[in-house]
């Protein structure tokens, strides 16, 4: 065993060193797909566990929440709840959602609960009430006056704030302020100054920085934001012995039915799935550079075998068994896979610190308030980071080995072409990238039926997969081509470029494929970008049809998040510059575990100034006359597709006067959410709901009233004192632009790394044939090639290479653009795109690569004219 | 009124603690004058009339409920119990405010004496007079503080439960007689020499206790025994120059009950000291200072306060027309401190004591509870601004 | 047809010789370090191969023969000594002027053929004329007539991979002759080849060099070849041991 293993070092690690240009490529290619997918992963992971956080931190890990979602809790309810007392802790929630005041300041919730008695914030403010203090256990700590510290809690002037919230708080402000201790934070539309009263994060929130949290008492809470008798939600923590599930159902039977009470993580869950879905389809995409660093990995490898034909073969005329081969080529490859493991996860690392900025962005921007929390490298990261290297290398290996070990023994003898391939298996090949193709048109085309959820991924590998097939009869039918234009236009060169290509097409393809892919995926994100904008900006165009948006300047992300008066509508339809108001209330509702918005606003100001696109094409405005006052709704596509709701249905919401249904009138178009939307007429909602706040203020102005009039008019009628922002709709439409961008930054970053490891595959591919060509590039010195002649050769053959890698992926980049446009985005988010393609964005793109893949080529070339012509002669 | 000094029981260190904190807030608080206020929460109307003068007298600034008592289960394992409801105003309730906005703040301490095992536990309670989180009725006695409780029930026994780390109790504690002892007339207790201010305090000295306990982990067993039960309420004020007090509330075998308690001033001097005898049918025999002596016999440091709370004594009982009494009483166990850093913010000892009492040379067991408080820091607590050591 | 890569090279007569000699190697030597330590491949030697003879290179491995192949066919330069061939003394040429110069006068024979297995017999065969930078029907005319006369007309359109070796190797030698060279060096041109092969690739390149009057030096260990030679050269330890 020993001397085998000395035998494997010598003969296996050894060239290694020989080749350690090679072997730090593969070891790259491997290193960069492990690094983007645990990059990506650790972000996705990083930002989401941020998100669940700040949701779940404000549960304080009750195990049960009695809510009334959309609404307020009567703080009377706890009456109804004093015979639980002695089994749980009951502990009454009020929520604001609040921002600095500064400019885009940071967004933070305040949180009314009981200061002196509510266990979680035990630990984080001295008078809360704690545990056990056996005797012999607490120090003496007693002593102050009681009274004096009581009162300074109930002081509706001072916010306990955790330390870490402090700091992102006061890092915020405009470095001319000079109070530091004090804070101006806007909840709704109304500044309210607070005293920062710095406290220790409340225990098992050691993560506060992204549960931006904190506290005030519920009588300065319910004072100061005019919630008095209000609560929003009473979390629930059984004693100790008290089974959770029978109290739940106690408590429930003696709650009004439409008084919810489930685990308070429940609104977090049902986040957390929506972003799950977010989070596998960029674990789908991260995929896309492991596979392209494992074509690199194989090019290698199969390089190796190779040049080391005659040696291999030697070897087992020496009587080496086929293990012993197997482990030559394999050892390189599990070096390389664990070497390669281990610095993509630390490069990854590294990546995700930079891709969390975008990922939480998107989070925020798409889901729920977050801010980023650095990522957790764990030790499952590592496993799953060093057994993705070794895998990827060991199916990269396996190619390799098997040709390893079809090497014969004594064929040094006999020195063949060494790239000829056994056989090209050309037909069997494009049967089944055609069979492929053909199931990812299949599904463009039947973009729903079973297997629903994953239909999108298995599109999207069936013409990725179609591409990878055909890349070798592809480029050897590109280079056969090329042929006779190559002889015409550069004659020896040209000539010999598609010579040499046909010949080494097995090792070029897999550099053509590795092109392809990189480009198809560039290619088929942007269709889907592009898709997204054309669509959303014809929807924008032809919806948004208010000159100007009111909403409140606390709002940060969710359009639920902050509230108006109902008053202004009247003061703001009697200004002479506006036509028209439409207020429009905007609340979250869980429908059946999915989370989306309840919308309500005035059908009859839509039907006369609006537009409404319905997914059947129908005029809309006399089904909006047909919403007020009556218990009819619209729901948005996404919703619609998800819930599987059509027209003539009934949907069912719990409403504060019972639960009611509303017959579906008919689906809409939306881009603007993906949780999807219920919209209700006004006078319904405010009478099934009793709430007659307002979200969102859309004004209509006279014609030829220029935007700025109307929104410094509108701003005098809503008074100085109301912190509001007046948005015209090209800002509005900006945004949702910006959002997009935003959206698939990742992905840019995501389709960079896929091509810089595709190039790298070409620079690697067109290296290790230099090598093994030398003989054959030394002939052709000795026989009068110059050597601009030579290198003229080689870029061409690279020319070629990257020509068919483009042309392939540009036709799998529309199959998949497709496939990402048609199904996979329907799927995950339900939007019905048109499809667009990207013309000018991959063109650019294309000449980009095809550049860059004949600058790989140069320093091979350059290598390749350095050959002396002797090489030709035999050493003997 | 044939009782020549009136002082106040004082029992519980927090009344003083509360008293001069509301003294110290009269300036700011909005009722910091309550000789303006039209009703006089210390009237005796409500004092003396049943079962309104059990409930709580809102206005008035301090008030608790104290239950001690000693009781065994089957098994013969024996242990003493407190639980304390203090009731204090913070401000006045005020038009339109919140809800939570308290009135009146509760605070409720809850030790645990195991005499067999040999241990001492307690636990805290703060809530605030809200719409469920604590509060006390006021036309009959039910005050509590989320799951504690102490509620009297329609046939006049007492209802007590308390749930923590001692464990969870629940007791049925049944008076001998439905009225309480006045200690006063009228249950009037003065603060000072003058008599400018007073308290109202009444006791149930010997209460039938039932009920069961379970310690933690462990599932609840039954409980028989015998309690005490006072109930006291004040409007503020206290001498500046007292210290801290000693209060004894003791029972004889023989069916007699004890009432001693003197303050003290900086030099541990006795300022005051007042006390009185329950007889088997239920009269009260005052007992005026010189007719009290009090003896220590033994001090204990606490390692953690650094307090010397003497826990061991001798009293001597000399009632002009019966015999001599002389009690020796010694602490059932040594460290029976509570450091209530989560609610009162007070350091105090509390516990059971045993010994024996002579009489005209008959011997008769005595048990009870032992408060000392004062001892630990050397300030007191609410006497102005003082370091939380 | 060839042109002069320079329009005066330094011409060295041979005043003894009736002809000049098409290659003259004069005190010749060539060493190269190796693991730490000098190599002397060739020491002192001096060789003459006059037009259109035939002369075979004998000796061991490492006795230099590929060495003095490498020289001869202006791939390495001598460490001491003077190379002419053609009467071109070659070390003072430039890179440029010594590919051009060896494209038109120098043709290859190598023991593992060196064709391209995806151009077709013609192309290979035409191949240096292309790098020449000649192109049109005149090249494809000329290197159909060498694969006729190396007896492969029928096969001038395959590609040169489906060929066997023996037919590799004669397309080889076409391709040698593309530029009518004065001198053609051939590496063990057989090494590679079973005998039946072997003969006909060795009467393709003696009788065609005979017949176009070209100097033909034949690196090999083979006794056959080298009785077919006018002359030998055997080689011992760097040092010509015997010419006869």
């Amino acid at each position: 065993m020993g001397r085998r293993f000395a035998l494997l070092r010598a003969l296996g690690l050894r060239p290694l060193r020989r080749h350690a240009g090679r072997t730090l490529l593969t070891l790259l290619g491997v290193a960069a797909g492990v690094a983007v997918y645990v990059g990506i992963d650790l972000a996705a992971e990083s930002s989401i566990r941020s998100f669940s956080t700040a949701a779940r931190a404000v549960a304080g890990g009750a195990s049960l929440r009695i809510h009334h979602r959309p609404l307020a809790l009567p703080e009377s309810l706890l009456l109804r709840l004093r015979p639980f007392e002695g089994k749980a802790d009951l502990m009454p929630t009020l929520e604001a959602l609040a921002r600095a005041h500064e400019a885009d300041g940071p967004a933070f919730t305040i949180l009314g609960v009981d200061l002196i008695g509510d266990p979680r914030v035990r630990g984080a403010i001295p008078w809360a009430v704690g545990a056990a203090t056996p005797a012999g256990g607490a120090g003496p700590t007693a002593g102050g006056d009681p009274l004096v510290a009581v009162r300074a809690l109930f002081d509706p002037g001072t916010l306990y704030v955790p330390a870490p919230l402090a700091d992102q708080l006061e890092a915020g402000r405009p470095s001319g302020a000079t109070r530091s201790d004090s804070i101006t934070a806007v909840v709704g539309t109304r500044p309210y100054r607070f005293r920062i009263a710095r406290i220790a994060p409340p225990p098992g929130s050691e993560t506060s920085v992204a549960a931006p949290v904190a506290f005030l008492d519920l009588a300065p809470f319910q004072e100061r934001f005019g919630r008095i008798g209000e609560l929003d939600w009473i979390d629930v923590e059984p004693r100790s012995g008290v089974d959770p599930d029978s109290l739940r159902r106690e408590i429930a039977a003696r709650l009004a039915n439409d008084v919810r009470i489930e685990p308070p993580e429940e609104r977090a869950r049902m986040l957390e799935r929506m972003l799950g879905s977010y989070r596998r389809n960029l674990r789908a995409l991260s995929l896309i550079s492991l596979v392209v660093g494992m074509l690199l990995a194989y090019n290698a490898l199969l390089s190796t075998v190779l040049q080391r034909r005659s040696e291999i073969s030697l070897l087992r005329a020496l009587g080496a068994g086929r293990a012993l081969v197997a482990a030559l080529i394999g050892v390189e490859g599990w070096i390389v896979g664990l070497l390669g493991g281990v610095l993509g996860v630390l490069l990854g690392r590294g990546l995700a610190e930079g891709a969390l900025a975008l990922v939480s962005r998107t989070v925020s921007d798409l889901y729920a308030r977050s801010s980023p929390m650095a990522p957790r490298l764990t030790a499952g990261e590592w496993a799953l980071g060093v057994s993705l290297g070794v895998a990827s290398a060991a199916v990269a290996a396996y190619g390799p080995v098997r040709e390893a070990l079809r090497v014969r023994p004594l064929e040094f003898a006999r020195e063949e072409h060494p790239d000829a391939p056994e056989s090209d298996a050309a037909p069997r090949r494009l049967l089944v990238a055609a069979a492929a193709a053909t199931l990812a048109l299949w599904l463009i085309a039947h973009p729903r039926g079973i297997g629903e959820g994953v239909r999108g991924y298995v599109g999207a590998a069936a013409a990725l997969l179609a591409g990878t097939l055909a890349a070798r009869p592809f480029f050897t039918a590109v280079a056969r081509l090329a042929r006779a234009p190559l002889r015409r236009l550069w004659s020896p060169a040209g000539r010999l470029a598609a010579a040499t290509a046909i010949a080494a097409r097995r090792r070029l393809s897999v550099s053509v494929a590795a092109l392809l892919l990189s480009y198809a995926i560039v290619w088929g994100m942007a269709s889907l970008v592009e898709s997204f904008r054309v669509t959303v900006d014809a929807w924008a165009g032809s919806t948004l049809r208010a000159d100007l948006w009111i909403t409140p300047q606390s709002r940060a992300g969710s359009p639920a998040e902050g509230t108006m008066p109902a008053s202004w509508s009247a003061r703001l339809a009697a200004l002479p510059e506006v036509a028209d108001v439409d207020a429009f209330r905007v609340r979250e509702i869980a429908i059946g575990g999915d989370l989306c918005f309840l919308g309500a606003g005035r059908s009859d100001v839509l039907a006369r100034h609006g537009f409404l696109p319905l997914v059947d094409r129908r005029d809309a405005a006399p089904l909006l006359r047909r919403l007020p006052n009556a218990r009819l709704a619209l729901v948005s596509e996404p919703l619609a597709r998800r819930r599987r709701l059509a027209p003539g249905m009934r949907l069912s919401l719990d409403t504060p006067t019972g639960r009611h249904d509303y017959g579906i009138l008919a689906v809409y178009r939306d881009y603007s959410s993906d949780r999807g939307y219920v919209i209700l007429d006004r006078t319904t909602y405010r009478a099934d709901f009793g709430d007659s706040l307002v979200s969102t203020y859309a004004l209509y102005l006279k014609p030829g009233i220029p935007r700025s009039a109307g929104a410094a008019a509108a701003a005098r009628a809503v008074g100085p004192g109301e912190l509001i922002r007046v948005t015209d709709t090209r800002t509005i439409r900006e945004e949702v632009r910006r959002v997009m961008r935003r959206t698939f930054a990742v992905t840019d970053a995501l389709e960079i790394v896929a091509a810089a490891v595709a190039l790298l595959s070409v620079l690697g591919t067109l290296a290790a044939l230099v090598l093994t060509r030398r003989r054959e590039i030394g002939a052709l010195r000795a026989i009068g090639a110059s050597r601009l002649q030579v290198v003229r050769a080689l870029l061409l053959e690279a020319a070629l290479l990257a020509l068919s890698g483009l042309l392939l992926g540009a036709l799998t980049g529309c199959l998949l653009g497709g496939v990402l446009v048609h199904v996979l985005n329907r799927e995950s988010f339900g939007w019905t795109l048109a499809l667009a393609m990207p013309w000018r964005r991959t063109a650019i793109l294309a000449a980009a690569l095809f550049v860059a893949a004949l600058l790989a080529a140069l320093p091979p070339a350059r290598r390749a004219a350095a050959v002396p012509p002797r090489e030709a002669m035999s050493r003997a | 009124m044939r009782e020549p000094r009136r002082r106040p029981r004082a029992a519980a260190p927090l009344a003083a603690a509360l008293v001069v904190a509301l003294a110290a807030l009269a300036s700011t608080a909005p009722n910091g004058a309550p000789a303006a206020a039209p009703f006089d929460p210390m009237n005796a109307r409500d004092a003396t009339r049943f079962p309104r003068a059990h409930g709580a007298h809102p206005g008035a600034a301090l008030e608790w409920w104290y239950v001690t008592g000693i009781a065994s289960d089957p098994d013969g394992r024996r242990m003493g119990f407190e639980v304390t409801f203090f009731r204090a105003a913070v401000a006045p309730r005020v038009k339109g405010a919140s809800a939570w906005r308290p009135g009146d703040l509760y605070f409720a301490h809850f030790a645990l004496t195991d005499l067999t095992a040999r241990y001492f536990r307690y636990d805290e309670r703060i809530g605030r007079e809200s719409v469920a989180l604590a509060g006390a009725d006021s036309t009959d006695l039910d005050v509590r503080i989320r799951d504690w409780s102490l509620r009297r029930e329609s046939d006049g026994s007492l209802e007590l439960r308390a749930a923590g780390s001692p464990g969870t109790l629940s007791l049925r504690l049944e008076p001998a007689r439905p009225i309480p002892v006045a200690w006063g007339p009228e249950y009037r207790s003065d603060k000072s020499a003058d008599g400018r201010t007073f308290s109202r305090y009444q006791s149930y000295p010997r209460l039938r206790a039932s009920g069961t306990f379970a310690a933690p982990g462990d599932s609840a067993r039954p409980l028989v025994g015998s309690a005490w039960f006072d109930h006291e309420w004040s409007d503020g004020g206290a001498d500046p120059a007292m210290a801290g007090w000693d209060w004894f509330g003791l029972r004889l075998a023989g069916g007699r009950s004890v009432m001693i308690y003197r303050l003290r001033d900086r030099s541990g001097e006795t300022t005051h000291l007042f006390g009185g005898i329950v007889e088997r049918d239920g009269r009260v025999r005052r007992l005026l200072p010189e007719q009290v002596t009090l003896t220590p016999l033994r001090r204990w440091s606490s390692p953690r306060s650094g307090a010397r709370y003497p826990i061991g004594w001798r009293v001597t009982l000399s009632p002009p027309d019966a015999p001599e009494i002389r009690l020796t009483l010694e602490a059932a166990l040594e460290d029976q401190e509570l450091v209530t850093a989560r609610s009162t913010r007070v350091t105090y000892w509390e516990g059971v004591v045993e010994g024996e009492a002579i009489e005209a040379g008959a011997v008769e067991g005595v048990e009870g509870y032992l408060e000392l408080t004062g001892y630990a820091g050397g300030g007191w607590p609410g006497a102005g601004a003082r370091p939380a050591r | 047809m060839p042109r002069r890569a320079d329009a005066s090279p330094p011409r060295a007569e041979d005043a003894g010789a009736r002809r000049p000699a098409i290659a003259l190697l004069d005190r010749v030597s060539k060493s190269y370090p190796a693991g730490g330590e000098t190599v002397h491949a060739l020491t002192d030697v001096s060789l003459s191969i006059a037009p259109g003879e035939i002369v075979a290179l004998v000796g061991r491995s490492g006795s230099g023969k590929t060495t003095l192949l490498n020289l001869l066919g202006t791939l390495d330069r001598p460490t001491s000594g003077r190379v002419l061939i053609d009467g071109v003394e070659v070390q003072g040429l430039t890179e440029e002027a010594l590919l051009a110069f060896r494209r038109d006068t120098i043709g290859f024979v190598f023991q593992f053929f060196h064709l391209f297995p995806y151009l077709t017999a013609l192309e290979n065969a035409a191949l240096p004329l292309w790098l020449g930078g000649q192109g049109g029907p005149d090249v494809t005319v000329r290197a159909r007539e060498l694969l006729a006369a190396v007896g492969l007309a029928e096969k001038a359109d395959r590609l040169a991979g489906r060929l066997s070796g023996g037919e590799m190797q004669r397309v080889a030698v076409a391709r040698a002759l593309a530029a009518s060279p004065a001198l053609i060096l051939a590496d063990e041109p057989t090494g590679n080849l079973d005998q039946a092969n072997a003969g006909s690739v060795l009467e393709a390149l003696t009788q065609l060099t005979r017949e176009r009057g070209t100097a033909l030096v034949i690196a090999t260990h083979s006794e056959a070849i080298a009785q077919v030679a006018d002359r030998r050269v055997a080689m011992v330890d760097g040092r010509v041991a015997s010419a006869s």
